[in-house]
């Protein structure tokens, strides 16, 4: 037999200036109930102002990733991305439908973001949308069901209110968390909301309000829940941040890494921490060169109250097992000792339209960047995105920088 | 319990559904359970209220 001869293996340094990621602009629809505009409709109109914002014409755009949940099952639309990059006028670029239930969008940017790593593209729009108030609720919690995995939880009627109730039950055995400090993320959330015009919920709650609001799955209750809504939200990823048509505008985008855990309630081997965030989190803090502490501002998957108190402590933003009672005592709010979270309301406020709210997360800390946002937290130089998907079966963890 | 296969488990974590998707009646109660062998699964109870975790049931 004739012996092959390889390479196992080289390295060496690479030459010249690395090129800075960035994003170079960013917008979103509003949230809410958008019974005129149909779900390619709604995604063209967020891509639409992004470009406008980035000042990227269609014939500058490389490859189009979209992120969805349910186009298909709700609106019964394929190829979305296609179809959305064909009314842009993008003409025959790739173009890519991503899914991974509620973080469909943010892991529509890490794939923007990976081709321009490559040098595959030099522009790429990121989109995320869904359309969900024309659905009967029945159709919607089957849509949503399927992202757990098929033939354990869904037959036994669980939903995703009651596999949060179950995360709530655990994280209250184990830490005593409170009533009140469930009702205390909402409260903050719905607060940072106020007066935000993209909102579906634009006004605050009482402490009372959320406490005795309508049992939904114990322990949690209607304003413990983010609400079904239509949107989208898009964000243009370029390769170079110095070649953006509007450099001064156009924020470093440092990393946008992703995990993946059960998608069966019996399999998460602990319900107070998702593993899929915290694998993210390492991830994206080694590839940034940051530490936790070096965030300034938050945008983070409220779906439930109990989410946020789980999502601070797998994010290093408050401490394992006291990010309630920090919540509770105003750590993360506008102002607080610690990053703020969600100043623009976050998905309690906001509203969920699955699929495109990982890029309106993106939307927000680009305003914080630019120093440009509703609830402008000062000096924020450091932000960060978290987007987590069913239960825990997949995270998105994104660092942006001014 | 809804199934029976003999044995106890400890309550991991309990809810009470109050808000049902169609096809189920609200009120239903949902248990996550750890079997003496460590396995673990969701169950249905036919209780009223979600038992607190750490108690022991019968399957």
């Amino acid at each position: 037999m004739a012996a092959t001869v390889g390479v196992a293996g080289s390295a060496m340094t690479r030459f010249g200036r690395q090129p800075d990621r960035g994003v170079a602009g960013s917008a979103m629809t509003r949230f809410g109930r958008q019974p005129d505009r149909g779900v390619a409709d709604l995604a063209i109109d967020a891509a639409r102002a992004a470009m406008a914002d980035a000042g990227i014409a269609a014939e500058d755009v490389d490859a189009l990733y979209l992120g969805t949940f349910l186009g298909r099952s709700l609106q019964g639309q394929g190829v979305l991305a296609s179809v959305v990059a064909q009314r842009l006028g993008l003409g025959p670029v790739a173009t890519t439908v991503v899914e991974g239930a509620c973080a469909s969008g943010g892991i529509a940017l890490r794939h923007g973001m990976l081709a321009c790593r490559a040098g595959a593209a030099d522009v790429v729009l990121c989109v995320g949308v869904d359309r969900m108030t024309n659905a009967s609720s029945g159709e919607i919690t089957q849509g949503l069901a399927e992202a757990f995995e098929a033939g354990v939880d869904r037959e036994l009627g669980l939903t995703f209110p009651g596999f949060f109730g179950l995360v709530a039950s655990a994280h209250t055995a184990r830490f005593g968390t409170s009533r009140d400090q469930l009702s205390a993320v909402s409260v903050k959330n719905r607060d940072h909301g106020s007066g935000n015009p993209d909102a579906l919920f634009s006004t605050p709650v009482e402490l009372a309000a959320v406490n005795e609001a309508r049992p939904i799955a114990d322990p949690l209750r209607l304003l413990d829940c983010s609400a079904i809504a239509d949107g989208a939200a898009a964000a243009v990823v370029v390769r170079d941040r110095a070649a953006a048509p509007r450099p001064d505008r156009c924020v470093s985008l440092l990393a946008c890494e992703q995990g993946s855990g059960p998608a069966a309630a019996a399999a998460v081997e602990d319900l107070c921490s998702f593993g899929a965030t915290t694998v993210a989190m390492r991830a994206a803090c080694r590839a940034a060169q940051i530490k936790p502490a070096d965030v300034d501002v938050v945008e983070l998957h409220d779906c439930f109250t109990i989410a946020e108190i789980i999502d601070s402590e797998d994010l290093a933003i408050l401490p394992h097992g006291e990010a309630a009672a920090a919540i509770e005592a105003g750590a993360t709010r506008l102002g607080g000792e610690a990053a703020t979270v969600n100043p623009s309301g976050g998905l309690l406020s906001r509203g969920h339209p699955v699929g495109a709210t990982g890029l309106a997360q993106v939307h927000e800390l680009v305003a914080q960047l630019r120093g440009e946002a509703r609830n402008q937290v000062p000096g924020t130089r450091v932000a960060l995105a978290h987007n987590l998907g069913g239960s825990g079966a997949t995270a998105s963890v994104t660092v942006l920088a001014a | 319990m809804s199934t029976a296969a003999g044995g106890s488990a400890v309550v991991i974590a309990a809810t009470a559904i109050r808000a049902a998707p169609e096809g189920f009646e609200p009120g239903y109660v949902l248990v996550l359970l750890e079997a003496e062998d460590g396995a673990r699964r969701l169950a249905r109870l036919d209780v009223e209220e979600p038992p607190a975790p750490g108690t022991t049931v019968a399957i």
